[in-house]
């Protein structure tokens, strides 16, 4: 971007409407501004920044400025226009901003483009105002348009925020460090609405399932463990009745509890079995109920006049061929055919047809079979249950006589076996009930886990929406941590690079440069200029030592606002607007600054008054300059001065 | 992009990269063109847009 030509109209002390061109030639590319204070400089240094950017954008920026409009034109006519045009090239582009108030505060925009073929656009107000900040954003700008009381403060000890804002600013950190603040706001939102919708009750219930389970579990092991007790009592058992068996008086005994235990067996599994046999039948008990409901649809089916199944594709046949078997011809148009017709659409439901029937033969089957025969075959179950029963029931009380026979027998060795034999036996039936006990204790958790499971699969659903919300979170969170470090990293990056800059042109720039030996950008963005010593003389530097640092930094800001702010734009030129840029320096580094800075700017305006610039410091910005002019000013009254912008002529 | 950043960005995972790259992308859209508020509506349907990507 270099700016050829800015217009004023009527705009503060600027009467009427006065043009300045400034120098776009690239060896002579600084333009002088001399004026002497209340000349106008200030004037024209707000007339940039309102035009590009508007009144309330001056206002935040300078203050309150008082009149825009210039007293003697409001005093000839109320209504009068004030206006600044500034013309402009960018990326090859002419470019012409026009801002202007009509007496009272309404403000018209335009900006005009004609590109380098000759195609011509032109934008108002809103979009224009879209334009300019696409173009040159006042983040950007406020880098570029510099008045002097802004470069004395800009290093000062204890101005760390001003030039971490600079930086942050210019450097593209920001737009990182909002992201950053955004995705956290967010990541907390999605926080809050997942501690408002997770209920807790996922984890009580797998809480209490896994509970369950390991109760389960305990259980089962305890099943094993009565089992094994059982197996060894069965062992000892084993090992009396082995010894009884050894001693002849008591081996007929034995044998034939032997024999009665082992009939006992096999009778216990066939009771077994009825017991559950009667149980299968009393379960079908339902059908003798049902007797009456069955008779009934079997009579509806009967009754139906279910037409019997003709195969379609005769029916279909007799259609094609428009002639019954006996040669008969069927007409399309016949009732005949039509008949044949809804035979055939009859014998679509075949299907049916054949489901009727199997249903059909079905309850004539459930009628026959299961109705009438349950109640016999429940009652002849029964009986044979009974009579195994009697003989369970003979047999326990042989085998009680024999154990009665055994105790009571006169070999103290034989009474001794039967009562271990006894307790053996107590003990089995004693771990039998407690395995009994402990499957019914099984079964209950298995319920209860079945029950649970249900609820759990109810919550999961339930928490889907909350599992989402979670994965959502997830990420959020995961991108705020991980763009908070690329904030740091660029950071660092960024105020690394800042000092790689400042520090040459600081160097260039400073009288006695090897007094400093370095300039450090803190992480809080403390400025440190260190001596040769070691020591941050940052504070004890002069207020021109200090302007020479806030020159170095603003040639250094402005190179990589250029590298940073606008993409693939390394090489577009960027201005360089100063007001009274000297003020504060010493005759010799306004010598080396007028030598070196034009260096820094591919187009430099400076506002200067005649103090400021003369002597040597004149002599070496002399051959940079490449357009000069003078603000006159007249005094109208003790309110008003009215400025002229009069050229002088380059030599 | 600098060279340590670029590689902390090629170690995460793409979904998180994504977003990144997005919610950076419509910064700059909001610092160059004043685009209107509700940017994290949109860093919202940047989220949403990744959660239903990775689930697919």
């Amino acid at each position: 971007m270099k700016i050829n030509s800015i217009t004023l109209k009527n705009f503060r002390s600027y009467y009427g409407e006065q043009t300045l061109s400034f120098t776009i030639d690239e060896d002579r590319h600084v333009t002088v501004i001399h004026g002497a204070n209340g000349a106008g400089k200030t004037s024209l240094f707000i007339a940039f920044n309102w035009c590009f950017y508007g009144t309330s954008f001056v206002q935040r920026k300078f203050g309150n400025i008082g009149l825009l409009e210039n007293r003697r034109a409001i005093r000839e006519d109320n209504s009068v226009e004030t206006m600044v045009e500034i013309r402009f090239t960018y990326r090859g582009t002419q470019y012409c901003v026009r801002r202007s108030n009509f007496g009272s505060n309404v403000t018209n925009l335009s900006l005009r483009s004609n590109n380098r073929f000759g195609l011509k656009r032109e934008y108002f107000d809103d979009d224009a105002s879209e334009r300019i900040r696409l173009i040159f954003p006042e983040s950007v700008s406020t880098h570029f348009f510099f008045d002097g009381e802004q470069i004395y403060n800009f290093t000062k000890p204890g101005n760390e925020e001003e030039i971490e804002h600079a930086v942050r600013n210019v450097l593209r950190i920001e737009e990182i460090n909002r992201g950053c603040q955004h995705l956290a706001d967010i990541a907390s939102e999605y926080r809050r609405e997942l501690n408002r919708k997770s209920t807790g009750n996922l984890k009580k219930l797998r809480d209490e399932m896994k509970n369950l389970e390991s109760n389960q579990n305990k259980f089962d092991k305890d099943i094993e463990k009565n089992k094994a007790e059982i197996a060894a009592a069965e062992n000892l058992k084993q090992k009396i009745d082995t010894r009884l068996l050894a001693i002849a008086s008591a081996r007929k005994l034995a044998e034939e509890r032997n024999s009665i235990e082992k009939e006992l067996q096999g009778m216990n599994g066939d009771r077994k079995d009825k017991l559950s046999e009667i149980r299968g039948l009393a379960n079908k008990g339902f059908y003798s109920l049902a007797k009456s409901a069955i008779r009934k649809s079997l009579e509806i089916i009967e009754k139906n006049d279910v037409p019997s199944s003709i195969p379609k594709v005769f029916l279909q046949e007799l259609l094609n061929q428009t002639k019954c078997l006996c040669g008969r011809p069927i007409p399309h148009e016949s009732a005949e055919y039509q008949n044949i017709v809804n035979l055939l659409n009859s014998a679509d439901a075949t299907g049916t047809e054949y489901l009727v029937g199997e249903t059909q033969n079905n309850l004539k089957r459930l009628l026959n079979e299961q109705v009438k025969n349950i109640p016999i075959q429940l009652q002849t179950t029964s009986n044979d249950l009974q009579e195994l029963e009697s003989k369970i029931q003979a047999k326990d009380k042989r085998l009680e006589k024999i154990k009665e026979k055994l105790g009571n027998f006169n070999d103290e060795e034989i009474n001794q076996l039967e009562e271990a034999r006894k307790r053996h036996e107590s003990d089995i039936r004693e771990l039998e009930d407690k395995i009994t006990h402990t499957r019914g204790r099984i079964e209950e958790i298995n319920y209860k886990i079945s029950q649970l499971k249900i609820e759990i699969d109810k919550e999961d659903k339930l928490n889907a929406e909350t599992e989402q919300l979670s994965r959502r979170h997830r990420l959020t969170d995961d991108a705020a941590n991980a763009m908070k470090e690329i904030y740091e990293m660029h950071a660092t990056n960024m105020r690394e690079q800042i000092q790689e800059e400042v520090r040459p042109i600081f160097r260039g720039l400073i009288k006695n440069a090897d007094h400093f030996t370095e300039i450090t950008l803190k992480e809080n963005y403390k400025l440190l200029v260190i001596d040769a010593s070691g020591d941050d003389v940052l504070p004890e530097m002069s207020a021109g030592q200090r302007q020479v640092l806030s020159l170095a930094f603003i040639g250094s800001l402005a190179k990589m606002a250029i590298r940073n702010m606008i993409p693939n734009l390394e090489n577009e030129p960027f201005p360089i607007v100063m007001d009274t840029p000297f003020g504060r320096l010493s005759k010799e580094h306004r010598e080396t600054i007028a030598d070196v800075f034009p260096e820094i700017a591919d187009q430099l305006v400076l506002f200067v008054t005649d103090e400021e610039l003369h002597g040597e410091a004149r002599t070496k910005l002399e051959s940079w300059i490449g357009a000069e002019y003078e603000l006159k000013f007249t005094r109208e009254d003790e309110k008003n001065t009215t400025t002229t912008i009069k050229p002088i002529s380059i030599i | 992009m600098e060279k340590n950043i670029e590689d902390f960005l090629n170690s995460l995972p793409i979904e998180v990269r994504n977003v990144i790259d997005r919610v950076l992308e419509l910064e700059l859209d909001r610092l160059e063109k004043i685009k209107p508020r509700g940017i994290k509506d949109d860093i919202k349907k940047i989220i949403h847009e990744e959660i239903k990507r990775l689930e697919d």
